[in-house]
């Protein structure tokens, strides 16, 4: 036996594969394709079943985290004038239970809707709104997410997301990661949707209340004409850039739906002192 | 979207720094393989020749290698998918390599190397039980024939 010294010529060992970031490209784009894909469907059976369920059950299933908000937004008494019109939009719906009305106080231009029929409105609120219809509006609004269900939605969304996550990824997989942008984009398009769909009832319901839809662009129109330095100053009105659409194209898509529905614009009220006082 | 970002940064430096890395090895590697290339290593049990065998001594050689950012994601990718990972094929071909070379180097003055063994292992598992280092080590029995004795 004799040994004769060489080296390879090539490696064997190694795969003649595509270029790494070739080969982390198509796989990130693979990977983002079946997640959207099977994300879809899936979401296409939560919002089926969102359908079967009605308000009495989602109350029910809502009312132990009702008293959540209780303990983290005490409710300050509110004025009659704003209860009277919350109840009066509320006529105009058919959300079975009560709406809990809560002030903020705090100077973020910004109005939420909480599961178990809770609104927030926060103080900041009342300087961009003028007119009692201009605030109907932002309330319609608020009780449209509660007519459309969509916290049952979200959470439903929440829940496939999680589970796709977790089946695609493993639990604490780093590539988890990767569906993040993904997910977000899958998301935001359902947020976009979900406000487009409470503006159309928020017009709804402002029509049932008053006749016509006048004022219901007044708080887009204030955001649209403040500068963006003011608005940046204040900081939380992001939430109405961040998932609503595009404010000129929500201001156009409700003067769209009025026009479709031949609602009228009828004279504004004037807007009644509803805030509670300060704490000096 | 900031763990994202940061996610992207870190695939980044990884991808850069360990590609440099791995350059900067294989280049070591195939300068260092050809300078030892006349020293035989065999996996038989019995030396090359019929020369008699002075003496004997335990020659091994063992490299640690991290697995960088990039190719740990790219690994977890192929998890899903399957097929070949290329990325952490040449890590442990570089590994096997620089272990081989370190046994060789040990024992410089040895005629041959008999009965190399290869193992490895795992050092530490990193998130989500993913490879985080390897450890290969190289052993093998080092002969020196009779003419040519260790001093």
């Amino acid at each position: 036996m004799k040994y004769s010294p060489s080296l390879p010529t090539k490696n064997e060992n190694i795969s003649d594969d595509r270029h790494p970031l070739v080969q982390l490209s198509i796989l990130l784009v693979s990977l983002g394709g079946i997640f959207l894909i099977v994300f879809w469907l899936l979401i296409f059976f939560v919002d089926m079943a969102v359908k079967s369920i009605s308000m009495e059950n989602e109350a029910k299933i809502y009312s132990e985290i009702g008293k959540l908000w209780d303990y983290e937004f005490p409710v300050d008494p509110i004025k009659p004038e704003l209860k009277i019109l919350v109840d009066q939009l509320l006529a105009c719906t058919e959300i079975p239970y009560p709406i809990t009305t809560r002030i903020i106080d705090d100077d973020d231009v910004n109005a939420l809707a909480l599961p178990a029929g809770n609104i927030l409105l926060f103080r900041g609120l009342f300087d961009s709104v003028h007119s009692e219809n201009g605030l109907a509006f932002v309330i319609a609004h608020e009780l449209g997410h509660f007519i459309n269900q969509d916290h049952l939605r979200g959470m439903g969304r929440g829940a496939v997301l999680m589970a796709l996550s977790i089946v695609f990824t493993g639990a604490d997989s780093n590539i988890s990661k990767f569906l993040t942008p993904t997910s977000q984009f899958a998301q935001a398009q359902h947020s976009q949707k979900a406000e487009s769909l409470a503006d159309q009832t928020a017009l709804k319901i402002l029509a049932c209340h008053y006749g016509h839809v006048g004022g219901a662009t007044e708080f887009f129109d204030w955001v649209k004409n403040t500068p963006k330095d003011s608005l940046q100053k204040l900081e939380k009105v992001s939430h109405y850039f961040s998932t609503h659409p595009q404010i000129e194209k929500r201001i156009n898509a409700l003067h769209k739906f009025s026009n479709t529905n031949d609602f009228s614009i009828g004279k504004v009220r004037t807007l009644a002192d509803v805030l509670p006082k300060q704490a000096p | 979207m900031g763990q994202f970002i940061l996610f992207l940064v870190l695939m980044t430096l990884g991808y850069l720094f360990g590609h440099y890395a791995e350059k900067k090895h294989y280049k070591s590697i195939n300068k260092r393989e050809k300078e030892l290339l006349k020293l035989p290593v065999i996996s038989c049990k019995n030396p090359i020749g019929n020369d008699t065998v002075a003496h004997v001594k335990l020659s091994y050689g063992s490299v640690v290698i991290s697995v960088d950012y990039f190719k740990r994601i790219l690994a977890s990718l192929y998890n899903f998918f399957g097929g070949n990972i290329r990325s952490y094929e040449t890590l442990l071909d570089r590994a096997r390599r620089e272990a081989i070379l370190r046994l060789k180097e040990s024992t410089t003055d040895a005629d041959q190397i008999i009965n190399l063994r290869i193992e490895t292992s795992s050092i530490y598992k990193g998130n989500g039980n993913s490879i985080g280092s390897v450890e290969v080590l190289a052993y093998g029995t080092a002969i020196y024939f009779e003419k040519n004795e260790p001093t």
